[in-house]
Formats: C-alpha cells, sequence, structure tokens
C-alpha cells in the first residue's frame, strides 16, 4: 500500500487542481477556445494534461524501481486524478454548490464527466496518466521532441484565430493562402494541419540539436579569427535583419495585430526602465506605475484642450520626461535609507497616493478628478510628417503609433545597454550586491540610488507619454497598482536585470493574453502563479542576464551576508 | 528630509486649528468620529499582528496577509448567509411543504452565538490559508535572498485574489445585518453603536488572549525565541518549523476573525476586500514598532482614528475639497511621516538578530 502512496499523492493534486480550475471557471471559459477544429478544445486538453503530467511525475518518481513499477504508479496517479472531480460531481449533484460557488453548476459536472459519465472520467484520466506515464520513460530527445511538437500544436490552433486575418491579407498569393488554409481553419488547427505540424516540429526538435552540435564543432575547428569574423558576421546579420523586420512590420501583418505589438512595446519601455530600479540597482519599486502616470498626465494636460494650452506633443514629450524624472528624484529621496521590503511598501504607498491624488476632487481642476483628460490629439507625428500610406484618420492607426513606440524602444534599449556597461551601471550592481561594501569601495550611495530611480521613472514616464496619444485620453483608474505589478512581473519572468529578458517577458505576458481572450479573466491569477512558480523553481527568469562576474548575480539581489545590518 | 515632514506636520496643526476654531463640528460628533475610528482601528490592529509576528520571526512582510483575511472573510459570508435565514424560508426556498418550522433565523435568536460561529469559522478558514501559503511558498525560500520570498508573497497575494474572484464572484455581497445589534448604546456619555461595541470588545479580547498566549505559555515562549534568535533556538531544542507554523496559524486566525468583524462594521465583502486594509494594517504594524505585539495593536488603534478623524480634522481645515477621498492617502502618509521621523515605530523594533 505505501509503494502506492506517492503516486496516488500526485495524482490526488492533479485532481485538487482540476476541481479548482473548475470552480474558478476556467474550465468553462477554455471550452470556447478550439484548439482542433471540430475537435479539441482547450478544456479537453486541460483535462487530458493534467492527469497525464501526473502521470509522468508518477512514473518518474518510481523509474529506479523499473519500468513496471514506472507505469503502476502512474496508473495509480490517473486513477487518483479522477477522484476529486468525480467527488466534485457527487457532491454537487446533490447539494446547491451554486449558492456558494458561482461556476459549480449542471453544465460543470456533463464537462468533468465528459458527457457521459463517471466511467468515462475515471477512463479518461487512467488513459492519459498512462500515456504520460510512458512518454516519461521514453529517452530524453524523443520525450522532449514530443512535447515540443505538442507544444506546438496547441499554440498553432490557440492562434489560429489571430494568423487568420494577417493570412488574409496575402490572398493573392496561392501558395500561402492554399497552404495557410489547409493548416489552419476557421477555428483552430485543421486535423490535416494537426498531423503536418506535429511531424514537422517532431523531426526538427529531434534533429536540431545534434545539428547545431555539429556546426558548432566545425565553427570550433576554423581558425580564431575566422571564428571572431565568422561570429560577428552572424550578429550583425541577425540584428540587419530583426531591425529591417521591425520596420516593415506594419506592412505584413494586419492593423489588429499591430495594435498588439504596440501595447508590447509601451511595455517594453517600462520593463526596461524598471529593469534598472530593480534588476540593476535591487531596488524594488512598487510604484513604478506613478511615473507613467505622470508621462501619461502631463502630456495630456499640456496637449488637450482641456486647460486651453494644447501645446505640440513635440514640446509636451520632453516636459513629460522631464515632470517623470523629477518625480523620480522626490520618490527616491525619502527612501534613500529603506530596504527591501519597507521600500516596496513605501513606494507601493507613493504609487497609491499618486492615483489617489489624480481621482480626487482636489486638483480636479488640474487633472480631470475621475473624469480624466480626454481629446488628446494624437500629434506624435511631428505635424505634417503623417504617412499618407496608412491615411489621416482621428484618432491614428495603430501603424502610425508603431513608428514612434518602436523608435524609443530603440533609443531605451540603447540607453540601458550603454548603461549597463557603464561605470554607473556596476555602481548600481555594487550597490545592489552589498550597499556597506559599495560605500566602502567609495561609490555615492545617495547619487547612485536616485540615478537609478530618475532614469526607471524617465523611461516610464516615455511609456506614459507615448500612450496618452496613442489612446486620446486619460483616466486615473487605469493608473493602479496592477500595472507596476504586469511590470514586476514581466521582468521577474523574463529574468532581472536582463535586457532581451524583457523582451521575452513583454512577449508572453501582454502579447498572449492579447491573442487569447479566454485567458483574460484569469490573466492576473495567472501572473500570481507566475510569480510564485518562478520564485519557487526558476528565480533568474526565463533568459537570465549574464553578469560580468561569475558569481549568481543572475538572482534577484541577495541580501548582504553575515554582519551587515539593512 | 526632515523639513518635509516638519512642514507636513505644520499643515496638520494648521488645518486642524482651523477647523477646530470654526466649531463645524460639535463634541458629539467629534466623538462619534473617534468612536468610529476605534472600531476600525480595532480591526486592523488584528490584522497587524499577523503581519508583526510574521515579520518578527522570518523578517518578511506577508503580502499575502490581506488575503487571509479576505478569505476567511468572503466564505464566512455563506455561513451568515445560510444563519440568517429562518428555517421557514429556507424550506420555501427549497420549494418543500410548509411543515413544523420556526420563523426565527439563528441570527435573529442567538446573535452572539452565532457572531461567535462565525468568526470561529472564519478564523479556521483563515488559519488553513496561512499555514497552506506558509508550507507551499513560503518554507522552500526561507534561506533565500530577500526578495525573492516578497516577489512570491506579491505572486500569492494576486492568486488568491483572483482565485476567490473565480470560485465566489466579481460581485460586492452585503453581510447580512444583525438585527439585535441595531441602534446605540451610551457608555459614559459617549454614543457608541452595538455593533462598534461588539467589535471592540471582542478585538480587545482576542488582542488580550494572544498577549497572554505570547508572554505566558510555553508555545509563546517558543515564538518570542525564535524571533529573537533562529539558530539559537534550534539549539535549544525547540521545534523552528512548527514554532514558524504555529505562527502563522495565529496571524491567520486573528486576520479571520477581523474578517467578519470587518463584515459588520462595513456590512459587505468582494474579492479584492483584503488588498486596502492589508496595507493600513501593515503600516500600522510599522507604526508601533515592526515585530512588536502591543505595539500593533497601538498602531492600529493609532491609524483608525488618524483616518477617521483625519480628513474632518485637518484636510478641512486646509480648505481640501470631499476630504473623505484622502482617507486613504493619509494612511500612507502616515507610513512615510513614521519612516521619516521615527523608523523603529512608536514602541519600537522587535526583529530577529541578523545571524
Amino acid at each position: 500500500m505505501t509503494r502506492l502512496w506517492p503516486g496516488a499523492r500526485i495524482g490526488l493534486a492533479a485532481g485538487a487542481i482540476t476541481v479548482l480550475a473548475s470552480l474558478i471557471g476556467m474550465v468553462e471559459q477554455f471550452a470556447k477556445l478550439h484548439i482542433v477544429a471540430d475537435a479539441l478544445t482547450m478544456t479537453d486538453i486541460l483535462l487530458v494534461a493534467l492527469p497525464a503530467i501526473a502521470g509522468a511525475l508518477a512514473s518518474r518518481r518510481a523509474s529506479p524501481g523499473g519500468r513496471g513499477e514506472a507505469i503502476s504508479a502512474a496508473l495509480v496517479a490517473g486513477v487518483a486524478s479522477a477522484v476529486p472531480p468525480a467527488l466534485l460531481v457527487l457532491v454537487g449533484r446533490s447539494w446547491p454548490l451554486q449558492a456558494m460557488f458561482v461556476n459549480a453548476g449542471a453544465d460543470l459536472y456533463d464537462t468533468l464527466l465528459w458527457g457521459r459519465g463517471y466511467l468515462a472520467l475515471f477512463g479518461v484520466d487512467i488513459a492519459a496518466g498512462a500515456a504520460g506515464g510512458a512518454v516519461a520513460l521514453l529517452p530524453g530527445a524523443v520525450r522532449r521532441a514530443l512535447v515540443h511538437a505538442a507544444v506546438a500544436v496547441i499554440a498553432l490552433g490557440a492562434m489560429a484565430g489571430l494568423i487568420r486575418p494577417i493570412l488574409s491579407l496575402y490572398r493573392g498569393i496561392d501558395v500561402i493562402w492554399n497552404t495557410g488554409t489547409a493548416v489552419l481553419g476557421g477555428d483552430g488547427i485543421t486535423q490535416l494541419g494537426t498531423a503536418v505540424v506535429f511531424a514537422f516540429v517532431f523531426v526538427v526538435s529531434l534533429t536540431g540539436q545534434p545539428a547545431r552540435d555539429r556546426f558548432d564543432q566545425w565553427l570550433t575547428s576554423r581558425s580564431a579569427a575566422a571564428q571572431s569574423g565568422t561570429r560577428t558576421f552572424g550578429r550583425g546579420a541577425g540584428v540587419f535583419v530583426t531591425v529591417a523586420g521591425l520596420l516593415v512590420l506594419p506592412f505584413l501583418i494586419g492593423s489588429y495585430p499591430i495594435e498588439i505589438v504596440d501595447k508590447v512595446g509601451l511595455f517594453i519601455l517600462m520593463g526596461l526602465g524598471l529593469n534598472i530600479v530593480v534588476g540593476f540597482a535591487g531596488l524594488l519599486d512598487l510604484g513604478y506605475v506613478a511615473f507613467y502616470a505622470i508621462g501619461a498626465y502631463t502630456v495630456g494636460v499640456l496637449t488637450a484642450p482641456f486647460l486651453g494650452l494644447e501645446l505640440p506633443f513635440v514640446v509636451a514629450l520632453p516636459v513629460a520626461i522631464l515632470a517623470a524624472i523629477v518625480a523620480g528624484v522626490i520618490l527616491g529621496i525619502p527612501v534613500l535609507k529603506t530596504h527591501g521590503d519597507y521600500l516596496a511598501i513605501i513606494t507601493l504607498g507613493f504609487g497609491e497616493i499618486i492615483r489617489i491624488l489624480a481621482q480626487s476632487d482636489v486638483l480636479k481642476s488640474w487633472l480631470g478628478g475621475a473624469q480624466g483628460i480626454t481629446r488628446i490629439p494624437p500629434s506624435f507625428t511631428l505635424g505634417a510628417f503623417s504617412l499618407p500610406v496608412f491615411g489621416r484618420v482621428d484618432p491614428a492607426p495603430p501603424q502610425e503609433v508603431y513608428y514612434p513606440i518602436l523608435l524609443f524602444c530603440l533609443i531605451a534599449v540603447y540607453i540601458t545597454w550603454r548603461l549597463r556597461y557603464s561605470r554607473l551601471g556596476r555602481a548600481w550592481l555594487a550597490v545592489r550586491e552589498d550597499e556597506e561594501v559599495a560605500a566602502g569601495l567609495g561609490i555615492n550611495l545617495v547619487g547612485t540610488k536616485l540615478l537609478a530611480f530618475a532614469t526607471g521613472a524617465s523611461l516610464a514616464g516615455m511609456s506614459g507619454a507615448l500612450v496618452a496619444t496613442k489612446v486620446g485620453s486619460v483616466f486615473p483608474a487605469s493608473f493602479g497598482l496592477i500595472i507596476s505589478i504586469n511590470v514586476l512581473v514581466l521582468i521577474i519572468l523574463g529574468g532581472v536585470g536582463s535586457i532581451p529578458g524583457v523582451f521575452v517577458g513583454a512577449l508572453v505576458l501582454v502579447a498572449l493574453p492579447e491573442l487569447l481572450r479566454e485567458f483574460s479573466d484569469f490573466r492576473l491569477l495567472l501572473y500570481g502563479a507566475v510569480l510564485v512558480v518562478m520564485m519557487l523553481t526558476r528565480p533568474q527568469g526565463l533568459w537570465p542576464a549574464s553578469s560580468a562576474s561569475h558569481e549568481e548575480a543572475d538572482e534577484p539581489p541577495p541580501e548582504p551576508g553575515a554582519g551587515a545590518a539593512t | 528630509m526632515i523639513t518635509t515632514g516638519v512642514v507636513l506636520l505644520a499643515l496638520i496643526v494648521y488645518g486642524s486649528v482651523v477647523t477646530l476654531r470654526s466649531g463645524t463640528y460639535t463634541t458629539a460628533q467629534w466623538l462619534d468620529f473617534v468612536v468610529a475610528g476605534v472600531s476600525q482601528g480595532s480591526v486592523y490592529a488584528l490584522i497587524a499582528l499577523g503581519y508583526t509576528l510574521v515579520y518578527g520571526i522570518l523578517r518578511m512582510i506577508n503580502f499575502a496577509h490581506g488575503e487571509v483575511f479576505m478569505g476567511g472573510a468572503f466564505t464566512t459570508y455563506f455561513v451568515a448567509q445560510w444563519l440568517s435565514l429562518s428555517e421557514c424560508s429556507r424550506q420555501a426556498a427549497r420549494d418543500l411543504p410548509a411543515g413544523a418550522c420556526s420563523a426565527v433565523a439563528p441570527l435573529e435568536s442567538h446573535p452572539l452565538l452565532v457572531l461567535l460561529v462565525l468568526v470561529l469559522f472564519s478564523a479556521s478558514v483563515s488559519l488553513a490559508l496561512a499555514l497552506v501559503l506558509e508550507r507551499v511558498a513560503y518554507r522552500p525560500l526561507r534561506d533565500a535572498p530577500r526578495l525573492i520570498p516578497l516577489i512570491t508573497a506579491i505572486g500569492a497575494s494576486f492568486f488568491l485574489q483572483y482565485t476567490f474572484r473565480g470560485l465566489y464572484g466579481s460581485g460586492i455581497k452585503a453581510y447580512p445585518r444583525v438585527p439585535a445589534l441595531e441602534g446605540a448604546i451610551m457608555v459614559f456619555g459617549v454614543r457608541i453603536l452595538r455593533t462598534q461595541a461588539v467589535v471592540i470588545g471582542a478585538a480587545v479580547l482576542m488582542m488580550a488572549a494572544l498577549f497572554l498566549f505570547v508572554q505566558r505559555t510555553k508555545t509563546g515562549q517558543a515564538m518570542r525565541a525564535v524571533s529573537e534568535d533562529k539558530e539559537v533556538a534550534a539549539l535549544m531544542g525547540i521545534d523552528v518549523d512548527r514554532t514558524i507554523g504555529i505562527t502563522f496559524a495565529v496571524g491567520g486566525a486573528l486576520a479571520g476573525a477581523a474578517g467578519v468583524l470587518y463584515g459588520l462594521i462595513f456590512g459587505q465583502v468582494h474579492f479584492f476586500m483584503g488588498f486596502l486594509p492589508g496595507l493600513k494594517a501593515f503600516t500600522a504594524a510599522v507604526l508601533g514598532g515592526i515585530g512588536n505585539v502591543p505595539g500593533a495593536m497601538l498602531g492600529g488603534l493609532f491609524l483608525g482614528v488618524a483616518e477617521s478623524v483625519g480628513p474632518s480634522l485637518f484636510l478641512e481645515g486646509l480648505g481640501v475639497p470631499s476630504p473623505h477621498q484622502l482617507k486613504d492617502a493619509i494612511a500612507f502618509g502616515l507610513l512615510v511621516l513614521v519612516l521619516i521621523f521615527r523608523p523603529t515605530g512608536l514602541l519600537g523594533e522587535q526583529v530577529s538578530r541578523r545571524a
């Protein structure tokens, strides 16, 4: 009996997660997301994946005991994972659970039982568990290839709704259109597409690593000069292609995807800024949204007819950035002596104060109170510079905003990158690692910290200014703590202190919810889960910062060691 | 920086003087404000105790404590709802034939008993939540650099908020009114609403119990030992893991109890209700001196009164329109002031020695 317990425990956990996901409404919501057209929805995948993962974990745990042990553990996990949902249905059908749990309705129970009954539930879960257990026993490369292939199919299916409109732009080109529609149906990936994509990704994944190894071997066999030449060429070509691609992007994809890219860009700007404050200098600023708000409101106040100023954007932008910088310094001064948790709370408080003030009646005549400021002109095209290609529409089409955002992102990346490897950047890292030692080395703590705040604030101010002209209005409600948290999760996911990490984080956390509306209800829940899981498993993020030293500088700032008072 | 603090204080004094001299409010009204502040502050104090206990032992802010508070309060709402219905209404709701039933709801016939049940239930739910949090999210990270557990706590906070939103819905639920607690009583010439009296009374009882627990029992002694020096306490044979678990449990239970009291005062619960009280309770804990149990109680009361009396007292005097909008800003402002003038809090910090 005790032999079976580890597997059962994992299975029960998976079942509990299923029940939780059902009760919060995820199971029902996901049913709207079709992955394989007319065949599989996200819910199906969720309900099968959980027991499968449980089976895989159980099998892996029991594998030292041999294949038989592993498979039986997986089977046990499968059975166990069906128990909690079965209990839920049993209880739910006798008692009025829905008075308390809003999602516990008859539809949910039907879904959990696959529309047939308890046998179906147990059957599917046992089969999934066994499959997961078997896969876990396969050799590593094959296993990884299977997972990659499955993920690719699911991802494509989920994004089919987005890719179709882009495809239709190329309707004229038969090759693209025909293959595209063959693979992507109206509502997910087609069955043909599933087979093709699965096979393709599987093969690529299997042959990918060996191919890369062979390339590396070839590379190291050449002379040192040739090596660095190749590397530089590769890097240069990469940059060139990326920048060229970015420049023509609006022409390649439709206006809705560009809208998403705009949003990603704005968050990249903010992410780069917060990356400096949190990642480089180690100051956990939870009130970051305040600078964003200040940038946006400054532009609003200066350019909208609200106060009668109606200055051009070119003038308002530098003022906005300056205002944000000043705010950054003002915020930085009282918190110079605080650390870690206190710093986080105080900055959070500041962020909230700014929002409360913006919303209050006290400053209503300047900031518009709860109604905010509207009719901000989309004047970032520098007056006469509007691109005739997209036409002059009010509000400006997303393609037009794209170029200023792209420009500022590139500037921000450049600034951040240069700062990182400059004296100031090293000073920040030193302050992050150990303040007292840094001070002992002659680093001016006050100046360094204030510069971190100021630089971070300036980038947020930039982003805020852009969003004000993009959206055309500013409301205090849109500058809450949520945004600070959003940016924080973004850089944590990507990797604190890592510049490419910001891009990864922004793509995942901003683009995905936009693309997959069915997730939007659970966005913040997933953010919370991401934070916890990341901290528990991979605190250095998905694309960790490379550090000048070979120490563990990738992790969020370590606390000073023994003896240092904080 | 000192200048900023002095300027702020000057503004406060000036504003207060103006309001008082203008005589806009009678003494009775001021007393109403104060009593309201005390009852609200009691709730903050109970929540603050959770923060301070955990910080004293682990030197971390349990950012998700506000959600522990919310979890208990929100779940208990359903129990309260159920107990506010008489047997007859329940039968009618289920379309059962009207047999011999009582037309009196338990909440009406035995209000104090029902309240006790609610408090105990809420405390249990919150306790369980706190324990799960500690076990899953905090224990594995106990030795990690300090920022990591903090970020985890933030993540846990959001996760809990939206889980409860998914479970119970995003609407605001109204706590059932307790008929026996309508009206006010006069105590030493001061008018106190019955609900406020119950809240203050319950809070005082719980705080006294906690104080005795921490000071007089062996477990309390263990908690104090671990919060002074974890390693040495372990050497003395104290089970550190268990003690930390108990600390979280106690803090959680108090927060849960506070949840029911909150429901009594404000009459509503919703998934986001933990955020502001959580922040304010933390401010209160810092005010009193983080890690300091009497400090947290004092801080909570002080904050409650400041929030209640403040807007009318000095903001109005300064000519601020709709001063009560800035009520929350007062709490944050207090935090900043404390950290400028007296960072160790009113009664002094009490945190573990860094090894």
